[in-house]
Order: C-alpha cells, then sequence, then structure tokens
C-alpha cells in the first residue's frame, strides 16, 4: 500500500483491511509523507516501509512488492492507501488468483457489477481509450487499465520484481501489457471504488496531461521490449 | 575599437584584438576545467568536451583562416555560419548527454532509495516481535 500524506485515513484504511483478510500481513509503504502516515499506519498494525524521500507511486509500489516477495509472500494484493479500494471488495478480487485462473487479478470500477464513484471525465476518458488500445494489443477485453486495485500470485510477483525496468513513472497499463505478454493471465473482477478521502493525488490536471504521453511512450517500450525478448529467444 | 566588435578587419580578416579575446576565452575555458578537474568537481567526459571547445578557440584564435577554409570546405559561403551551426550542435550534444547522466542518476538515486527503504524496514522487523493476528480466516 504506497502512501503519501495519507495521516487522516491511512489507520482506518489499515484497521479495515486487517478486518477483511484476518491473516494477512498489511505493508504500508510511506513515500517520504511529511505527516504522520508511518505512525498512523504502525499503530493501525501495518509494517512500514518508510522510503528516504518522496520517490512517486512506481518507486513506493516496487519497494511494496520487494519486500513482499522477500518475506515470501503467496498472494499479494496492491491499493491505495486513500480509502479509495474499499477492502471488502479485496475477498472477490483474490478469488481468480486463490483458485489459479489467474496470476494477475485487475479490479474494475467499469464492469457490471462494480460500485464506484463518478471519476473526473479526464480520467474516465484516458481509461477508456488505454483499454480499448490494451485490448486490441492483447486480444482480451480490459475496461480499467489504471486501476491500483490488483491482486497477483507469487509467480506474478516473482515478474514483476524481476522485471529489468519496472516502469517506476507509470506502473499502470504498460505493467499489465507486460503481464500479458509474458503469458500471464490477467483477469478484472468488479470492485467497489469511493472517491478518495484524503491526501494527494497522482493524477491532478496538469500531471495527467503530461501522464497520457509518457504511459503510451511505456507500453511502446513494453512493446519493443517483448519483441527484443522475443528475437533474443529465436536467436538462442 | 570598430574591429574589435565586428570581429573582422575590412580586407575579411579576424583583427588582432578578436583573435586574442578568443585565445583568451579558450585559454579560460582550458584552465577552469582542468582546475575544476582536478578538484574533483567535473566529470572527465565533461571536462573533455570542455576542453576541445576551448582548444578549438585557441586553434582558430592562433589560425583564423584554418576556421574560414573549413566553413568552405564544407559548403557554408559565410563562416560565422559554421561557427552557429557549431554552437548548436555542440549544445545540443551536451542537452543529450546531460539529459542521458541525470535519467541514470535519477535511476540510480531511487533504487538506492528503495534498498535503504527495504533494509531499514527489515531491521525494524528483526528488532521488533512479529505481528500476531487478532482473528485467524
Amino acid at each position: 500500500m504506497p502512501a503519501l500524506n495519507e495521516g487522516l485515513v491511512i489507520g482506518k484504511v489499515v484497521r479495515r483491511v486487517r478486518e477483511s483478510l484476518l491473516n494477512a500481513e498489511v505493508l504500508v509503504v510511506n513515500d517520504g509523507s511529511g505527516d504522520n502516515t508511518a505512525t498512523e499506519a504502525a499503530a493501525a498494525g501495518a509494517r512500514v516501509i518508510s522510503l528516504p524521500f518522496n520517490c512517486g507511486y512506481g518507486v513506493a509500489l516496487l519497494t511494496g512488492l520487494t519486500a513482499a516477495y522477500r518475506a515470501g509472500a503467496e498472494i499479494v494484493v496492491t491499493m491505495d492507501a486513500d480509502g479509495q479500494h474499499e477492502p471488502a471488495s479485496i475477498v472477490p478480487l483474490l478469488e481468480p488468483v486463490r483458485r489459479g485462473e489467474a496470476d494477475l487479478s485487475l479490479g474494475s470500477r467499469y464492469l457490471p457489477g462494480s460500485v464506484s464513484y463518478r471519476a473526473p471525465a479526464l480520467r474516465r476518458i484516458t481509461s477508456r481509450c488505454l483499454g480499448w488500445l490494451l485490448s486490441a494489443i492483447a486480444g482480451q477485453r480490459f475496461t480499467d487499465t489504471t486501476t491500483g486495485f490488483q491482486g497477483m500470485n507469487r509467480q506474478m510477483l516473482h515478474r514483476f520484481v524481476t522485471l529489468r525496468d519496472f516502469p517506476e513513472k507509470t506502473p499502470d497499463a504498460d505493467l499489465i501489457l507486460y503481464a500479458l505478454m509474458t503469458g500471464s493471465r490477467v483477469c478484472e473482477v468488479p470492485v467497489t471504488m469511493h472517491d478518495d478521502q484524503g491526501g494527494e493525488s497522482m493524477h491532478g490536471l496538469f500531471k495527467s496531461m503530461f501522464y497520457i504521453p509518457k504511459l503510451f511512450t511505456a507500453i511502446l517500450s513494453v512493446l519493443l521490449e517483448y519483441a527484443h525478448q522475443r528475437r533474443e529467444k529465436a536467436r538462442c | 575599437m570598430l574591429d574589435l566588435l565586428s570581429g573582422t578587419t575590412p580586407a575579411g580578416h579576424v583583427a588582432t584584438e578578436a583573435r586574442v579575446l578568443i585565445a583568451l576565452c579558450g585559454l579560460v575555458l582550458c584552465i577552469w576545467s582542468l582546475v575544476k578537474l582536478r578538484r574533483r568537481s567535473l566529470l572527465v567526459p565533461t571536462c573533455t568536451l570542455f576542453l576541445t571547445v576551448g582548444g578549438a578557440f585557441v586553434l582558430f584564435a592562433l589560425f583564423p583562416t584554418l576556421f574560414d577554409q573549413l566553413s568552405y570546405a564544407v559548403g557554408i559561403r559565410y563562416p560565422p555560419g559554421l561557427y552557429l551551426i557549431a554552437c548548436v550542435f555542440a549544445m545540443i550534444l551536451l542537452v543529450i548527454h546531460l539529459a542521458f547522466r541525470l535519467s541514470l542518476l535519477d535511476e540510480r538515486c531511487r533504487r538506492l532509495a528503495m534498498e535503504i527503504a527495504l533494509l531499514s524496514g527489515a531491521e525494524g522487523r528483526s528488532s521488533r516481535p512479529a505481528p500476531t493476528d487478532r482473528r485467524q480466516g
């Protein structure tokens, strides 16, 4: 759970996650917060890893995944620390992974059966466009490619952690595309998402305007990397 | 004075004052680069670039016709045009080089921060009792 200045809500989120997943360890990666995020999370029972300074969502995510991998986690859920992702949706989110039907399960706010706040227009349009693009490339329908609410098994975790160039700047659709390209089974599950209850959004208007072209470049990078890997395999 | 400002004499030759000024600029650049290199505040590749530029300044100040000949040889009829093109090209190369260095350092800095956080987290974990679950599901 990457967290930046979520001191107001992190305690509640951690407690709710611990109630939903009784024998799970909650790991909060404090991404250089200037408030009491770390102490609130620790007080709520989470294991806290603090980055020495603000490194961005992608680095915080990779730090959490690496810590989980090194701790021997078999199943991992990533979610936002701002209370946007409903902890009660974790169990249905993990069902396909637990049953062995998927390596990566994505929580979608656009699938029938999901309950979601009305996301800003720019985010909805971006998500839809990326969904179409990813669906066209992967040959599988995706509705919410910018979701941070994901469940994965150890195999998927291993692939992400050992990825040569983890997309730290844009860990979104490109990461899903990477999973698909490496033969992982990816599925979507309808989940409940609330409007964020505090902290700093990583998708402000100006950030989003720059984020979208960055994401398309990152997708291109994944495709090039995959083509390179295929050539290497063919050569071997 | 007019010669110094225009940089060329009416006959098209570089004025002596201008040549001295260019040579001095080149020398100052070379000396500054070497001093910074000695103090380890300038990387060897960047220092090499500055030394090359400074050396070129000195060379063209000592042999001004060389620059004209070079310009005509590459098809540029107006020699100062070659100077401007070379400057722009050098600036673009420098920006690309610095952007590359910055990206590399940014990446290394983030990875280092991540490893520090993981190590600190592992230390904190080993120094405190293992978390116990309130309920088992």
